[in-house]
């Protein structure tokens, strides 16, 4: 899962005065499931309407499935996505729906929608027009609507928006079957950390139009896992303490700080052979960070508590 | 492009406003088919109606709003051309048309079903061509659908159904035809131009009703007094010449409405595909 299926090179998009999207470089996996994390405003719909095709960038380059530029019209049919809320007639029904984009990306195939009305769990449906469905019902049809076609890139922009918990639930394992079943590669935008940390592999952090972080979930867990954090001048004089007292998961995090994520119960033994060695430790102290506090903190929202 | 007529043609079908406009067309044409006999069998009024007709086709004028006129000569029947000549000349038709025309074309968007399938297009073009091919057949087909209401409301209110001279209602026919088409893919353009349904309707509207005279006439005017006086900028636009399409036709009167019906029909058309293919879809 090492394959780059899309990538953007200082992507840039601007209304007015203000840079929506602002130089943008992200790269995202075949296979991952892409958590794109940012406040209201960050800039999320804005790029992600432009990787769907539906807003042109004002400079900068997309590439996606090895075609770029003007190219990209040509696989544009391999990318299904869900925009700002679903886009549905609600005077049909959600067979009907369905059969519209059929029918505009050639598929004849008999039981074709009534499968994906199954994926997506509303095959009892029936007659029931969608302008009658809840919340819950209207984000699964957009979903639907996006798996029209096997796209082998799904975008899904706040999908979980206004869901009740029963039906967040509904749509994580949805996408977590469609990646893990038809190796979809999908980008998912909330600002609901704690529903995307269940299921994204790979994050991407964006502020104020500006993409400040990307990591794998692993190095997302590490950052915010349970620690031992000290503060010191010279964190190079700490290492060889560290090493001799056979400490091997331990990060440089700054010039003033070192994370140590293992054997938290001898922090009181490594402050006394820190101080030993000669290591001026400003703080030495076992801590954590939520994922809300790490993005906080990321985006500079912890000052305006 | 195959696939996009195939998803119109499906949405049309299964759009509640398709049948509902030309419901509401023939119950209104079988209502002044009743109203228009009162007239008829008023003498005064017939006459003064047919010669309000000859002054208008003699002066080339268009009022401004809507009025529906039967050109019936006073002592003769009345044709179903003379109603199909009233009710095209007067825009009553057009204006069912250039309706459901703003409502066709603005539902994908209004719907937010445009951001579903815009962006997987090889060309967005082809959804305005698709749309514009889609809304041609339903003119034609509305319009084939109201001569047969409007037949039957003459035999039912008149007692007989005549149908006047074919060599100059089949012309006539086809003349409106295209131009209604023609009028039809401007309101289309409007609507993806101006993306927002309420102008759009409202523009259709006045289109309908002859807003645009108080313009024609202001520049037919500053025309004439420099140049050849009989410039009529009339004669130039769809709305005009669906006005001033004469029943009885020389040859010669074909060829400007024509060339005038097609042009429209193309700017109208490339117009539209290439503002919705250059503008970002929200």
């Amino acid at each position: 899962m090492n394959e780059i299926l899309l990538g953007t090179r200082d992507l840039t998009k601007q209304f007015g005065r203000q840079k929506a999207v602002d130089r943008v470089s992200l790269h995202i996996r075949k296979g991952a499931i892409y958590g794109f994390i940012g406040r209201n405003g960050a800039g999320k719909t804005t790029f992600l309407r432009m990787i769907s095709g539906l807003a042109k960038p004002d400079s900068g380059e997309i590439e996606m499935f090895g075609y770029r530029g003007k190219e990209l019209k040509e696989i544009r049919s391999r990318v299904g996505c869900l925009i700002e809320g679903p886009g549905i007639y609600g005077s049909m029904t959600a067979a009907e729906n369905l059969e519209v984009k059929c029918r505009l990306t050639g598929i004849r195939r008999k039981g074709y929608v009534e499968e994906l009305l199954q994926i997506v769990g509303l095959s009892q449906t029936g007659r029931k027009k969608a302008k009658h469905f809840s919340m819950g019902m209207r984000q699964r049809l957009g979903i639907a609507l996006a798996l029209v076609g096997e796209p082998d890139l799904l975008v899904l922009d706040e999908p979980i928006n206004g869901l009740d918990p029963q039906g967040i639930a509904e749509i994580r394992d949805m996408v977590l079957r469609l990646n893990e079943e038809r190796n979809m590669t999908i980008i998912i935008s909330s600002h609901i950390l704690e529903e995307l940390s269940k299921i994204a592999t790979d994050y991407g952090i964006i502020h104020q139009g500006v993409l400040i972080k990307e990591m794998t979930r692993e190095e997302l867990m590490r950052r915010c896992s349970e620690r031992i954090e000290i503060q010191l001048e010279e964190p190079e004089k700490a290492l060889p303490v560290l090493d001799a007292m056979g400490f091997h998961a331990y990060q440089v995090a700054d010039k003033n700080h070192i994370h140590v994520f293992e054997r938290l119960e001898e922090s009181a033994a490594l402050n006394m052979e820190l101080a030993k060695a000669g290591v001026a430790v400003t703080s030495l102290s076992i801590t954590s960070e939520d994922l809300e506090t790490y993005f906080l903190n990321l985006t500079g929202g912890g000052q305006h508590a | 492009m195959l696939n996009a007529l195939r998803m119109e043609a499906y949405r049309m079908r299964k759009t509640v406003s398709t049948w509902m406009v030309f419901l509401v067309l023939a119950a209104l044409t079988v209502g002044t088919t009743f109203i228009l006999r009162g007239e008829y069998q008023d003498a005064g009024v017939q006459q003064a109606n047919y010669e309000y007709m000859e002054s208008s086709e003699a002066n080339e004028n268009q009022n401004l709003g809507m009025s529906v006129t039967l050109p019936t000569e006073p002592g003769h029947r009345v044709t179903l051309y003379d109603f199909f000549y009233a009710n095209s000349q007067g825009k009553f038709l057009a204006l069912f048309f250039c309706i459901y025309a703003v409502m066709y074309t603005g539902a994908d968007r209004k719907s937010g079903y445009i951001k579903a399938i815009g962006g997987q297009v090889k060309n967005r073009s082809t959804l305005v061509l698709a749309k514009a091919v889609m809304l041609a057949l339903y003119t034609i087909v509305s319009m084939a659908g109201y001569l047969a209401v409007q037949a039957l409301s003459s035999q039912i209110f008149f007692g007989y159904l005549e149908w006047g001279p074919w060599k100059d209602f089949l012309p006539y026919l086809g003349m409106e035809v295209l131009l209604h088409i023609a009028l039809v893919w401007i309101v289309m353009a409007l609507t993806i131009i101006l993306a927002n349904n309420v102008a759009s309707m409202t523009a259709a509207i006045l289109l309908c009703m002859n807003v645009m005279t108080i313009f024609y006439s202001a520049v037919t005017r500053f025309v004439a007094e420099r140049g050849p006086e009989d410039f009529n900028l009339l004669r130039y636009t769809v709305t005009g010449e669906i006005s001033l399409l004469p029943m009885h036709y020389a040859g010669e009167n074909m060829l400007p409405a024509v060339v005038t019906g097609l042009a429209f029909c193309v700017a109208a058309v490339g117009i539209g595909s290439i503002v919705f293919q250059k503008r970002d879809i929200r």
